[in-house]
């Protein structure tokens, strides 16, 4: 894992500085929506070749059992432009609380709700950091609909490694906690190659314009 | 640049096979296309400017209110998918006959309109008519399904074939240890069925196997688990039984096998086996050493006299 | 005379963007500081009769800073500008004793407007 050496020092603050504000816009969002606190640590930004990305998932998902939600983004340049997916992982922590939280609570907690649950709260958290982020870049997003990547599955079974199609991604890492509850996720944006290098032009012209 | 008209606009979102409707913060319809009123059943007069969760108070209230809030307040879609939530209006859908299932599957979008101002006020919401899709998947998994049983079935006997039925014996030899439950085992052969076969040919052999194999399923309760071990050879795990209640199965085993009346070819085929029972134990290495002691009390029974069961430890 | 201004703040690019949102023909003198522990430091050198304090920060963070200014009794008007937007964030550096809370991302509009709003300028 390499902290982003194709990046100057310049574009790496910057692009800190960027997820910074916009982690802390989602977690806002992710605040109102379910009228609790929410704890936000500082986003790490790095480049993953496919075979450390499962290695990186593993060392911040404190749970031998997780669920994974991804949607993929992009820019209206399609294939060079912005573009990416947006994982979201869950540890295998009481999804009950969740539930009372966005009102999920007047059915029985079944495996279908519970899908729905986390594809709701991906899809809010994905919105709004992708949106905090496209908006500092003068971008705007298109999302796909969110879809589960698997429930209650070792890290391990998430994906497979030679679905991989990219040869080092952006990886952004960014965790929530809700304060006195035991729900914690972590936002992870994977973008591949192209979007790096189109980012990196990016951070060029917001650096100068400083 | 040809210019579209409002009004071809208007006819465009009127006449497209989505359902298109729109909200205010007050829940209020604003807009409700042909496709809604013709699932609902409901005109767009008789909706526009009344309140959605009046008009259809079958909707989840609770929750359909939070995530039009969640749009306004995040400014960000939002979606349903049929998977986890097959519907959301109860529409009925256009397959009645080859359907199969009861509702029409709907994908649903959330779209934050924005003004100009970059403030929402309004929220349109697509319904994507998914049933084919939604119909195609569950048929998919029905295959699936049948292509995980048959897997694990013998194609002759239908009963489970050895490697599956072993894994299914292994499994609860564990589950005895942890729970301090029981669990045997009865192994059987059939008696002289190389002589079946050369007498009658290896189509009878064939028929006798799937009659004895029906006899077993007949006998056996639900919760033991049959399988076919080898050529003419059968196991039975009987979950949660002690020795004593496994000779009881054993003997009904037996005998409901013995009374069978085997026909081929107007030929009536004489049918008996020989058993041996064992119950596991958990100084036990594995469920292989129960199978083991299983077939010496088989080998016991083959060996004196035939269409009898006999149990381990072999003196009693 | 010059007014002793800090801006403290981890990121090179955030403390530029404070530096380019101030007020045209302002009269300070900036000292910039990257985490807590050297914005203490300025603070307690005077030279921070305002500050500009940024919320996570490696080392001190700047709930700590306000929490030792306060402690330590020292004169210093902070605003904090904060990527945290929650209104509890807000609540909670009020409550330490901060001036007021801008929302980052931050520009001239928003810094000058506060500045004017407690008559700084």
């Amino acid at each position: 894992m390499k902290e982003l050496p194709q990046y100057t020092e310049d574009q790496r603050d910057c692009l800190q500085e960027i997820v910074n504000v916009a982690m802390g816009q989602a977690g806002d969002s992710l605040a109102r929506l379910l009228e609790v606190f929410v704890t936000l640590s500082v986003p790490k930004i790095q480049t993953l070749s496919p075979s450390e990305v499962r290695v990186a998932l593993r060392s911040f998902v404190d749970s031998e059992y997780v669920s994974a939600i991804r949607q993929s983004f992009h820019d209206s340049k399609g294939q060079d432009g912005l573009r990416g997916e947006a994982l979201v992982v869950y540890g295998d922590s009481s999804f009950k609380e969740l539930a009372e939280l966005l009102a999920y609570d007047d059915e029985e907690l079944s495996e279908g709700l519970e899908q729905e649950l986390l594809l709701d709260i991906s899809n809010v958290l994905n919105g709004a950091c992708l949106n905090g982020i496209a908006e500092q870049l003068g971008e705007e997003l298109v999302y796909s609909p969110p879809s589960i990547l698997g429930q209650h599955v070792p890290v391990e079974k998430l994906f497979q490694q030679d679905q991989m199609r990219w040869e080092m991604a952006l990886s952004v890492e960014i965790n929530y906690s809700l304060e006195q509850r035991s729900f914690n996720c972590d936002l992870l944006l994977l973008m591949p190659d192209t979007a790096i290098d189109y980012l990196a032009n990016k951070l060029d012209e917001i650096l100068e314009d400083d | 640049m040809p210019q579209i008209s409002p009004e071809l606009l208007k006819h465009s979102v009127e006449s497209l096979d989505i359902g298109v409707f729109i909200l205010n913060k007050d829940m209020e319809v604003q807009l409700w296309n042909q496709f809604m009123s013709t699932n609902s059943g409901l005109p767009s007069t008789a909706v526009v400017g009344k309140n959605l969760l009046e008009l259809f108070p079958e909707l989840p209230q609770r929750w359909f209110k939070k995530k039009i809030e969640g749009v306004f307040i995040l400014k960000n879609r939002s979606f349903t998918a049929w998977k986890q939530r097959p519907y959301l209006f109860q529409f009925n859908h256009n397959r009645p006959v080859t359907g199969g299932v009861e509702n029409m599957y709907q994908n649903c979008t959330f779209i934050p309109l924005k003004d100009s101002a970059g403030e929402v006020e309004l929220v349109c919401i697509t319904i994507q008519d998914v049933t084919d899709e939604g119909i195609s998947q569950k048929m998919l998994e029905g295959t699936m399904h049948r292509l995980e049983e048959s897997s694990r079935t013998d194609g002759l006997t239908q009963l489970l074939n050895r490697s599956y039925w072993e894994l299914c014996l292994a499994r609860e030899c564990k589950r005895s240890v942890r729970y301090k439950s029981k669990t045997s085992l009865v192994m059987f052969d059939l008696d002289h069925f190389k002589a079946i076969n050369d007498n009658y040919g290896h189509l009878a052999g064939d028929e006798v196997l799937r009659e004895v194999s029906e006899a077993i399923r007949l006998t056996i309760r639900d919760t033991d688990i049959a399988g076919r071990y080898g050529g003419e050879e059968f196991g039975v795990v009987a979950t949660d039984t002690d020795l004593v209640g496994v000779k009881l199965l054993a003997e009904r085993l037996r005998k409901s096998i013995e009374e069978l009346d085997v026909h081929y070819e107007d030929q009536s085929i004489p049918v008996t086996v020989s058993l041996g029972v064992a119950e596991y134990d958990e100084s036990f290495s594995s469920h292989e050493s129960l199978i083991k002691l299983a077939d010496e009390a088989l080998y016991y029974s083959k060996e004196h006299g035939r269409n009898r069961w006999a149990s381990y430890p072999l003196d009693e | 005379m010059a007014i002793p201004l800090l801006i403290c703040d981890d990121s090179n690019m955030a403390r530029k963007q404070v530096k380019k949102s101030l007020p045209d023909g302002w009269d300070v003198d900036i000292t910039y500081a990257t985490n807590g522990v050297e914005g203490m430091d300025a603070i307690r050198n005077g030279q921070a009769e305002m500050m500009f304090l940024d919320l996570t920060m490696p080392e001190m963070d700047g709930y700590e800073v306000l929490d030792h200014v306060k402690a330590e009794g020292l004169k210093s008007v902070i605003i904090v500008i904060s990527a945290d937007i929650q209104p509890e964030a807000r609540e909670r550096v009020m409550a330490a004793g901060a001036l007021d809370f801008i929302k980052k991302p931050i520009n001239k509009e928003k810094l000058v407007g506060v500045l004017q709003k407690y008559g700084l300028l």
